[in-house]
């Protein structure tokens, strides 16, 4: 696999987002939405003009891979490398939710999701001063005025000031 | 060769909260200024909030940390320490700062008295009360006055609160049942018009700025000001040396235009150097001489030292109820101030505040908020993301960090900017107090979490799996501290220079303690107590004399 240089490519890189985030009945799967093309340039522009060759030397896939050894090879990386597998996942979610359908599945379940958060902004309840959980009634709090600072004993406390890293 | 300018009174290096507030008060009472600034600046149609990627760009060319943007106006910060966070342009950092505007406290102030890992000021609470009333106005500030937990010096509010939101009511309620302090938490962004900009509307994405100008960045609330009142701004201008005489007085700024290539010189009679906790240092070190070795202004060897970020840490934890996680300014909910001060039973000096706060859009969330508690991938994705996402919320835990001599900043001998010149090396650790301070407070966090009955909670403190604590550093504090004496710090109570008198520096490095909250209020009532003592007494500064005489 080395991204989407020939058609089985494609759509084995395909795969492996899908083994990512797959469908449901709401929510498209990743390759429905572009993720794919997103990863590679994405990859491209932020990781490394190797992207896709590291992302085929981290998976090892051959393109007859099983969907089990698709996801049998995400969780070695995962395992194996951390960082770079939350690298390569972070431009997964963040391409996938930026899709417009995806963002309609956010409105499905009822949430006033927007497709850009500008230029509309959102419609909030004004602040409300009669509700005591917005405009506080309570007497709470204290602060300790200039001249009453006083030096305080933490002789009992150790080395404080030690950098420990 | 170099380009040679006519010279005026003050030349300023950096154009952001301190440089923004010191060009304006100086031009308007009628002192030539000129200010350098290395970046540009930043049209508000090119943030990313209104295109379909908005996350995404957020995340790369709009990254709070330059050495991930990596822009031509920034420079990088080698550092294994911290992420470094600033914006290099008109406006500084105020161009993707969450707005969030709570007052240090007196004892803020007096922390040498108190327990003496730490210096007092040379000033007061009390001296800074009507700077902040100032920067109060001019940027516009929400909130709700009466705190109790604060002295009873802010008595109204330019605009009236931002919406509260789920968050808000949800954790007021919480608070309330454990018996501690909450209040709507003050911010530069205002609710309503005023000044000619429009009020919030609620986008949630204050972290890459405020297209519509309603989160107070310098660069809208101060900077047109300043320049109607004949100051110039030369921007792409990247300061390389503040030059000296052989008297050991300032002479002007030696700089790169980064569009062309060119140097140039600006004369002036005094110079003010403001370009945050990491580039001021970085840029008193790069001007050393013959007669200044170990960099300007510092004979102290406090130039770069005593760096602070606050203690940080994060308690994500979701709930039953709806809490509307992706709208209203991020950082607008409410602050809990029940722990701000000493009480050495915790186990340690000093104190921590909570800050209740948002979770922005559904890849943010799906990738797990500020804990990394990220959907699965795999077969339970959608099922995590419909049980999380909308019904989120986050408390960021304050710590008031100490000041060491070893968290600092130096030059980096491996690293450049675009220009050549050195990058900033930065090293930080946290001290055992740091550490006691900061898990004391997430376990308070987490008591809150437990008050709400929260399905989930995850911890982040912000240390990796070797136990190396590696904060997100927005705040870049105490690298050029202000003191009482000149052996332990770097200016006085005026913010000028010891060793350069007619040097001053003016912007969060003269911090001599961090506190436990927000510092951008404080660094600006700083700025307009330096900056209006500067003209009231321009002559002195001029002459190369001190203020304390």
């Amino acid at each position: 696999m080395a991204g989407l240089d020939t058609d089985t490519q494609g759509v084995l890189l395909a795969r492996v987002v899908d083994a990512i985030i797959p469908g449901d009945a709401l929510f498209p799967s990743a390759s429905r939405v572009g993720v794919s093309e997103k990863l590679l340039e994405r990859g491209f522009r932020t990781i490394g003009p190797d992207f896709a060759g590291r992302l085929d030397r981290a998976l090892g896939l051959t393109d007859a891979a099983s969907d089990e050894a698709i996801a049998a090879a995400l969780a070695a990386w995962e395992a194996r490398d951390p960082a770079g597998f939350e690298d390569m996942l972070t431009i997964v979610y963040l391409s996938y939710y930026e899709a417009l359908p995806v963002k309609s599945a956010i409105r499905a379940l009822g949430h006033d999701y927007h497709d850009t958060p500008q230029p509309g902004g959102y419609r909030m309840s004004a602040f409300d001063p009669a509700n005591p959980h917005e405009n506080p009634q309570h007497r709470r709090g204290a602060y300790v005025p200039t001249d009453d600072v006083r030096p305080v004993d933490w002789s009992a406390l150790g080395d404080l000031g030690k950098r420990v890293g | 060769m170099t380009i040679q300018h006519a010279a005026v009174d003050v030349v300023i290096v950096g154009a952001g909260a301190g440089g923004g507030i010191t060009a304006m008060t100086l031009a308007e009472r009628g002192l030539r200024v000129v200010c350098l600034e290395q970046g540009a600046w930043v049209i508000d149609t090119d943030r990313p909030h209104a295109s379909l990627d908005w996350e995404w760009t957020r995340q790369a060319q709009w990254a709070l940390s330059p050495n991930v943007r990596r822009r031509k106006s920034d420079y990088p910060v080698e550092t294994d320490d911290s992420k470094a966070f600033m914006w290099n342009a008109v406006g500084g950092s105020t161009n993707l700062y969450t707005g969030t505007w709570p007052r240090y406290r007196p004892s803020d102030f007096r922390k040498g008295t108190e327990h003496g890992l730490a210096p007092d000021w040379p000033i007061s609470y009390e001296d800074l009360v009507p700077f902040w009333q100032k920067a109060d106005e001019d940027y516009g500030i929400s909130g709700v006055a009466g705190d109790p937990a604060m002295p009873p010096d802010q008595t109204a509010f330019p605009s009236r609160p931002l919406p509260r939101g789920e968050n808000g009511r949800l954790n007021a309620a919480a608070l309330d049942k454990l018996g501690w302090h909450w209040w709507p938490m003050p911010t530069s962004i205002i609710a309503d018009p005023y000044r000619g900009r429009p009020g919030c509307n609620n986008s949630s994405a204050c972290f890459a700025g405020c297209d519509i100008g309603a989160i107070g960045n310098t660069a809208v609330t101060h900077w047109p000001r300043a320049i109607a009142a004949g100051a110039e701004l030369r921007t792409n201008a990247r300061v390389e040396r503040v030059e000296t005489n052989d008297a050991g007085r300032a002479i002007g700024a030696s700089y790169i235009d980064t569009q062309t290539g060119q140097r140039h010189f600006q004369p002036a009679s005094v110079v003010v150097v403001a370009c945050n906790g990491i580039g001021t240092p970085r840029l008193l070190l790069m001007s050393k001489s013959e007669r200044f070795p170990n960099g300007l202004a510092n004979s102290s060897d406090q130039v770069g030292r005593n760096l602070m970020h606050h203690t940080l840490g994060f308690v994500d934890m979701w709930v039953d109820a709806p809490t509307e996680s992706f709208m209203g300014a991020i950082a607008t909910p409410i602050i809990c101030e029940e722990f701000a001060e000493t009480d050495v039973s915790r186990g340690f000096v000093n104190g921590i505040t909570l800050h209740f706060i948002r979770q922005q859009g559904a890849g943010f969330q799906a990738l797990g908020a500020f804990s990394n508690n990220r959907a699965p991938w795999g077969k339970g994705h959608h099922e995590h993301f419909r049980r999380h996402f909308g019904h989120g919320m986050t408390i960021l835990v304050y710590g008031d960090d100490l000041p060491h001599p070893d968290n600092r900043i130096t030059l980096s001998e491996t690293e450049t900017d675009s220009s050549g010149l050195p990058a900033a090396k930065l090293d930080y650790k946290p001290s055992e107090n740091d550490r006691r301070l900061s898990d004391w407070g997430l376990e308070r966090a987490v008591d809150v979490a437990r008050a709400l009955g929260a399905f989930d909670v995850k911890v982040n403190n912000l240390r990796d799996a070797s136990g190396h604590y590696r904060p997100n550093a927005w705040h870049l504090l105490g690298t050029a501290r202000m003191g009482k004496t000149a052996d332990m710090s770097v200016v006085n109570a005026w913010q000028q220079s010891w060793d350069v008198p007619n040097l001053f520096i003016i912007d969060g490095s003269v911090m001599t303690t961090g506190g436990a909250i927000n510092p951008t209020s404080t660094i600006s009532a700083l700025s307009y107590r330096a900056a209006e003592n500067l003209a009231d007494r321009f002559a002195i500064a001029a002459r190369g004399a001190s203020m304390l005489a």
